[in-house]
């Protein structure tokens, strides 16, 4: 019995993650077309082609700043808004379930909503900075298409509304753990608002937000498919990340190996970022494994 | 040494702090409103441009609470297009993950909390680094190797694959969730004559009820939510699911933006559903 429970999940879990990721650094080595898949051995050629080229690290760049921008306005809205729906006020029944709604939205929807939100004519983004006069209706703004800054403060901003939510959500369970008897004891003594956030709250949910800050990170960095939608299949250079770059050499291009060399290349980055996450904030604690 | 002269801008202390609290609140407030307004708006766009005749989309300024109403993008949406081909294509999808993802980590999770293992921490440690995975990561190589399996263009590919990201969180969530259910109960029936298994049917699976909830609840969503993989691995129009299938919508000449936005809101459905499972619940889907 002990071997017909674990081993399903134990198969389906190695032939599935570990034998890509396998496939994935040995297909690196390879030069194969999507559309005839015949392996020709390269060597390390498609590593010397990848970190020659101006693009990868171009694209690394551009994939530094998403991830590191979307993650420190995840965490710093998200955390603002759990502490929000910590507080007591009206309505809050109704409005707690509407806060943490978006982080249920299945990204590609999202995509496809910012993607009309955006739109240089009728876009109701557009029509906003019109309508407060910030701009005027003969400059309107391109936000996927002009300028590259643009492009990528936009969807930074944007990333913020299902996935800011991720982090509320974490937050907020955590806070709500908390002790009122703290606050009170707080109160009594004559410590401010701003001194009980410092010495009760952020001890509390600095463990939860450093593991949230991690994950998200991680994930940002690797994110494809709102990229790839909000920009219609089409995004400007600065929105080409590693994942975006993969696909694109992949799919686009027909070169499955060097594109399975930029996943390996994920891959390692991933991997470093792990051992980090393993050896600071210990997850496997959480479950008994005596 | 009397209130009055502890006077701050003017104010006995009294009412500075009145004043100060109601700052304060008045803060929170407009916080709140604003980041309500925020979340709210960009689906209540959707509805409104799903259900605006097409002339008033493109009214400057934008009609907020548009005066005509209309359903003929539905009407287009479900009557003459693939979309109910590719609803009924996430429909498939998310089922075939929901059954294997729950019976497996169920099992898993069981067998983990029961036997006693060699290297279960490190196995832990596994589990949790499979969750890290993107799917852009896992889908390339995936490509390749379903093609050769000849899985790379069927549903049975696509919801193995789907479930291998969702697997790991889930044998978790089971893990831990096993531990608090007391394995006394299934001693006592073994005692009385059940076997293992009967003990682990009858007993422990009925306690361990609301974590297969919530393992059920995020592979279904994860079904649905899918993009990636079933983008890459699924050549085949015909077999495309909704976050796929809507970009048959953007033609090369014209984008059918109020088609889209019903599609959209049709496929947000089954997601309202699950807000009203989760209400009070969220921990369940943050992990």
């Amino acid at each position: 019995m002990a071997i017909i429970t674990v081993v399903p999940a134990t198969t389906m879990f190695a032939l599935i993650v570990a034998a890509p990721i396998v496939w994935s650094i040995a297909a690196s080595f390879h030069s194969i077309n999507a559309l005839n898949p015949t392996w020709e051995f390269v060597g390390i050629a498609n590593y010397v082609e990848l970190l020659s080229s101006s693009q990868f690290w171009s694209s690394l760049g551009n994939n530094l700043i998403w991830a590191t921008s979307t993650s420190v306005l995840n965490t710093v809205l998200g955390t603002a808004v759990a502490l929000l729906l910590n507080q007591n006020f009206k309505f809050k029944r109704v409005l707690t379930p509407v806060m943490l709604f978006p982080y249920l939205v299945p990204t590609a929807f999202f995509g496809y909503i910012v993607m009309w939100l955006t739109t240089q004519q009728w876009g109701l983004l557009n029509q906003l900075l019109v309508a407060f006069g910030i701009i005027s209706r003969e400059n309107v703004i391109a936000f996927f298409t002009g300028d590259p800054w643009t492009a990528m403060g936009t969807l930074v901003a944007v990333h913020n509304w299902k996935f800011s939510i991720f982090v509320a959500i974490l937050v907020y369970a955590k806070l709500q753990g908390i002790s009122d008897d703290l606050y009170e004891a707080a109160i009594m003594s004559g410590a401010t608002k701003y001194q009980q956030f410092r010495d009760i709250t952020l001890p509390y949910i600095k463990n939860v937000l450093f593991i949230t800050v991690l994950l998200r990170g991680l994930w940002n960095f690797n994110m494809f498919d709102l990229i790839w939608v909000a920009t219609n299949a089409n995004p400007i250079d600065s929105l080409v990340t590693l994942p975006v770059l993969a696909y694109k050499i992949g799919f686009q291009f027909q070169r499955l190996g060097l594109s399975n060399t930029i996943a390996t290349t994920l891959f390692i980055i991933l991997s470093i970022v792990g051992i980090i996450y393993f050896k600071t904030a210990k997850p496997s604690q959480e479950v008994r494994v005596e | 040494m009397s209130t009055e002269d502890k006077s701050i801008l003017g104010m006995t202390e009294v009412q500075f702090y009145k004043l100060k609290n109601k700052i304060i609140w008045a803060g929170i407030s407009l916080a709140t409103a604003v980041a309500v307004i925020a979340i709210v708006t960009p689906p209540y766009w959707m509805l409104n441009s799903s259900l605006s005749p097409f002339s008033l989309l493109r009214s400057v300024p934008p009609q907020w609470f548009p005066l005509e109403y209309t359903f003929a993008h539905y009407e287009s949406v479900l009557f003459s297009s693939s979309y109910p081909r590719f609803y009924i294509n996430s429909i498939i999808i998310s089922i075939g993950v929901l059954v294997i993802v729950t019976s497996l980590s169920t099992l898993a999770g069981y067998g983990l909390t029961r036997f006693d293992f060699r290297q279960k921490r490190n196995f832990a440690r596994m589990i949790l680094f499979g969750y890290m995975f993107p799917p852009i990561l896992l889908s390339i190589p995936m490509f390749v190797i379903w093609k050769d399996l000849g899985l790379h263009n069927t549903y049975l590919g696509v919801m193995l694959a789907i479930s291998a990201t969702r697997l790991p969180l889930c044998i978790w969530i089971m893990w831990q969730f096993f531990q608090t259910v007391p394995y006394s109960l299934e001693e006592s029936a073994q005692m009385s004559g059940a076997s293992r298994f009967r003990a682990f049917y009858e007993i422990a699976l009925p306690i361990s009820k609301p974590g297969i909830l919530a393992v059920a609840t995020l592979a279904v969503q994860g079904g649905w939510n899918a993009y990636t993989i079933p983008k890459i691995i699924l050549v085949d129009q015909e077999l495309w699911p909704i976050t796929v299938g809507i970009q048959s919508f953007i033609k090369s000449s014209t984008i059918l933006w109020p088609q889209i936005m019903a599609a959209v809101t049709l496929g947000m459905i089954p997601v309202i559903f699950f807000l009203y499972l989760l209400h009070g619940n969220w921990e369940t889907i943050s992990v």
